[in-house]
């Protein structure tokens, strides 16, 4: 009996989970909402709870996500299948099978010994430098694969700091930390491949309203927002944390003493750098005839095909769980559009918002980030754009606000979640190392996400106009 | 267990060697928990496991999280788990728990390595020939503490009570083993206050009193706490029966009975210079579950450490 409660206990989210998608399937259907709709909604309720408390395998709710909606009757088993791959699902997984290939390298230390070359050993200019580093290569790489680099670099940088002073530096740990996960985090919004759910924004466009959008199209709408919050973040977390030592002189000795040891630029060092400009020159002239997903995947076979990985750590590195996480949000995405509930859910939203929101498309695409933010801080992003994002489309074309700003405004306020932990996969994994605490995240994050929306609307009524198109609120 | 029987510095020794595990999450609470042991197991002697559970990673990024971590190997920078159990080390061998060498190192009996309970140990050797292992392992705190337990055969779970109420409910309703549940520490002699507010006796909970009693030099007071004032003979009765077996191994016994609300009763005379120690209630594993217990809310609302025996 107590081993059975005690699996009750450890399972209670599932439960809660259960129960409320069980609760909108067989609540009374409003108006205007089909029967497959409310059960895409019962469905999508369940979700959003394994998703955020994780009483599951994040693959089994992947895998529940296809068996629910073939069981319940919304689409056949081959429709759903369907909906699972997309170039997009390749753009992630290429995207990701990169980033271990580059992880694999020792580029860190390099990138380590040239960074600290150009800060100097104040921790004020450190912090920004490795802000404005980990921003750049985020846009490029992904926010996962830059954060896992990079943050051994400010972990190294805070034990060699504290040894030295002989007493912790809690300030400067959070100065330094958080200097990486949110130049990792505001960066991922920089090109699509910063993070997976620009991707599946780009998956949302086309299927739905047959939008194509490039690289360069995306990197055009997203660059100068991104440029703008760089030196905003540098100077918030400075103002925040004013670290407990001025001087980190003889920390960079040790370090770059550390770094030393790796010797110069080898060849698959110069191959693996090389590769990853080639895919990134292809993806930025190429996608729109051969599509990101292939480019990446062409990426990732090259590493392979020269040698400068296996299989194996592909196999080892790539987390194939998330993969498989991501296709089943755009997924359930699809199945919200098809069965009318995304409509119905963004009529419903219009109806609920003031009519000064309606008549001002700034209000509205405030009200769009604000939400996604809020989703965000809790349930993981890319989830998260998944399920908001063909509702918030529905709402701006209702509103008769550009679907391409409602979109990039979703993808992008999804970077915002700075407030905590839990917002980004570059959060997560620096607070994984357990050295930093969740209310320096509020401190400094709380006043990043309110600036990063104002510099959002100013990009969006100013920048975005000027690119003519569809991209115009 | 290996090393055999503990023999304490004054040589008197025990019946047979205990097991200890303490748990510590790394916080300040951490210190406090660990020094507690330290005392305890000073008295006691015995095996001893530091068990630290870090937080479970996201599955979402568990994959980034591993390889940045393997990096920070590689950048010879210490994981936040072992970085505490190396001051937790240096504890136990600034209070002569470890066996040195002639260098002063601690003798190492084998380097970290993963195990087949799903942790990773370091194993010391003790002063007096037992076992120290530090531990270490990942996920949700409660599960990981039950399966530690479960697999390792503890006799005594020490751990820091904290504020989370839903986590102690876990460790005393589910974990199989006696526990002392460490808050509100203090310097100088505590005493136990063992308490009987139910139906039974709890002969067996008075001998591990005894036992611990003995070995730590303390004396007991033991309290019945009665809510009806009809049942005020009854309560004199278990008093007296569990003051005998204290008092038949001669340990220094105070009888107390009181009336009122149990709970708060004995809150309210433990105060913050006693250890409570309470029985694990019989009532059903389902009632339990939902409703809680008295020694559950006896833990959740002391104002100082509390032994739950199993």
């Amino acid at each position: 009996m107590r081993d059975f409660l005690f699996w009750l206990e450890r399972r209670r989210w599932l439960w809660a989970a259960l129960a409320l998608g069980a609760i909108v399937l067989l609540a009374p259907r409003p108006d205007g909402l089909s029967p497959e709709g409310q059960r895409v909604l019962g469905i999508a309720a369940a979700v959003a709870v394994l998703v955020v408390a994780e009483p599951v395998p994040l693959p089994a709710v992947a895998l529940l996500i296809a068996v629910a909606q073939v069981v319940l009757g919304v689409a056949d088993a081959a429709g759903v299948a369907a909906t699972f791959m997309s170039d997009s699902v390749f753009f992630i997984m290429g995207s990701l099978m990169i980033g271990v290939a580059i992880v694999k390298q020792n580029l860190d230390k390099r990138i380590a010994y040239w960074l600290l070359r150009a800060t100097g050993p104040s921790p004020a200019r450190i912090s920004t430098g490795l802000l404005v580093l980990s921003a750049l290569l985020a846009s490029v790489v992904g926010e996962h694969t830059v954060a896992a680099i990079l943050l051994p670099v400010a972990v190294t940088l805070i034990r060699l700091a504290r040894e030295e002073a002989d007493r912790e530096l809690p300030t400067l740990g959070a100065l330094l930390l958080l200097s990486v996960a949110f130049g990792c985090a505001l960066a991922a919004l920089g090109t699509p491949s910063g993070g997976a759910r620009n991707a599946i924004m780009i998956d949302y466009w086309r299927r739905i309203y047959g939008i194509e959008v490039t690289y360069a199209d995306w990197v055009v709408h997203a660059f100068p927002l991104l440029l703008l919050q760089i030196p905003v973040a540098a100077w918030i977390l400075r103002r925040t944390f004013r670290p407990e030592v001025t001087d980190l002189q003889r920390t960079l000795v040790q370090l770059r003493r550390l770094v030393r040891q790796e010797g110069r630029w080898d060849v698959p060092d110069l191959l693996t750098v090389g590769l990853f400009a080639l895919t990134l020159l292809a993806w930025i002239t190429l996608s729109g005839t051969l599509g990101l997903g292939i480019i990446a995947l062409a990426g990732a076979s090259l590493y392979l095909v020269i040698g400068l990985v296996r299989w194996e750590d592909y196999n080892v590195g790539v987390n194939w769980g998330v993969i498989l996480l991501f296709a089943s949000a755009i997924s359930l995405g699809v199945a919200m559009q098809r069965t009318g509930a995304a409509e119905w859910l963004g009529s419903a939203l219009l109806r609920a918002l003031p009519q000064a929101v309606l008549g001002w498309p700034a209000a509205l695409l405030l009200a769009v980030a604000v939400t996604t933010i809020l989703f965000t801080s809790v349930l993981s992003n890319g989830p998260a754009v998944a399920v908001l994002g063909p509702i918030f489309l529905n709402v701006a074309s209702l509103s008769g606000v550009g679907v391409l700003a409602a979109g990039f405004a979703t993808a992008f306020a999804s970077a915002f979640a700075f407030a905590t932990p839990t917002g980004t996969p570059a959060t997560r994994i620096v607070y994984a190392a357990g050295q930093i605490r969740r209310a320096d995240f509020r401190r400094a994050g709380l006043r990043l996400s309110v600036a990063s929306l104002a510099l959002l609307l100013l990009v969006a009524f100013t920048w975005w106009p000027l690119l003519g198109g569809e991209g115009a609120p | 267990m290996s090393g055999g029987p503990p023999v304490r510095p004054d040589g008197s020794g025990i019946e047979r060697a205990l097991s200890f595990v303490v748990c510590v999450g790394g916080g300040p609470e951490s210190r406090e928990t660990l020094q507690f042991a330290v005392r305890i197991l000073k008295a006691l002697g015995g095996d001893l496991a530091i068990l630290y559970v870090s937080r479970p990673i996201p599955e979402a990024v568990r994959d980034e999280v591993l390889m940045s971590q393997q990096k920070m190997g590689e950048w010879a920078t210490e994981l936040p788990g072992i970085a505490f159990l190396r001051h937790a080390r240096d504890l136990l061998r600034d209070e002569g728990l470890l066996r040195l060498d002639d260098g002063g190192r601690p003798i190492v009996r084998h380097a970290l390595r993963a195990d087949v309970a799903g942790a990773f140990e370091i194993e010391l050797q003790g002063a007096f020939g037992d076992r120290v292992r530090f531990r270490i392992r990942e996920g949700q705190i409660a599960e990981e503490i039950r399966n530690e337990v479960r697999q390792g055969r503890y006799d005594l779970l020490v751990i820091g009570a904290g504020t989370n109420r839903r986590l102690q409910h876990q460790i005393a309703q589910f974990v199989d083993v006696s526990t002392l549940f460490v808050k509100n520490v203090r310097p100088g002699r505590y005493r136990f206050l063992l308490c009987t507010g139910g139906e039974r006796a709890g002969a067996a909970v008075a001998e591990f009193t005894a036992r611990a009693a003995l070995a730590l030099d303390v004396p007991v007071d033991v309290l019945a706490v009665t809510e009806l004032r009809q049942r005020r003979t009854e309560a004199e009765e278990w008093v007296r029966r569990l003051a005998s077996i204290l008092e038949d191994r001669g340990v220094e016994t105070r009888t107390l009975v009181r009336e009122g609300p149990i709970v708060k009763t004995i809150v309210e005379s433990a105060g913050e210079d006693h250890v409570v120690v309470i029985g694990r209630s019989h009532e059903s594993e389902l009632r339990k579950f939902i409703l809680g217990s008295r020694p559950i809310r006896v833990i959740q609302q002391a104002r100082c450490p509390v032994l739950h025996v199993t």
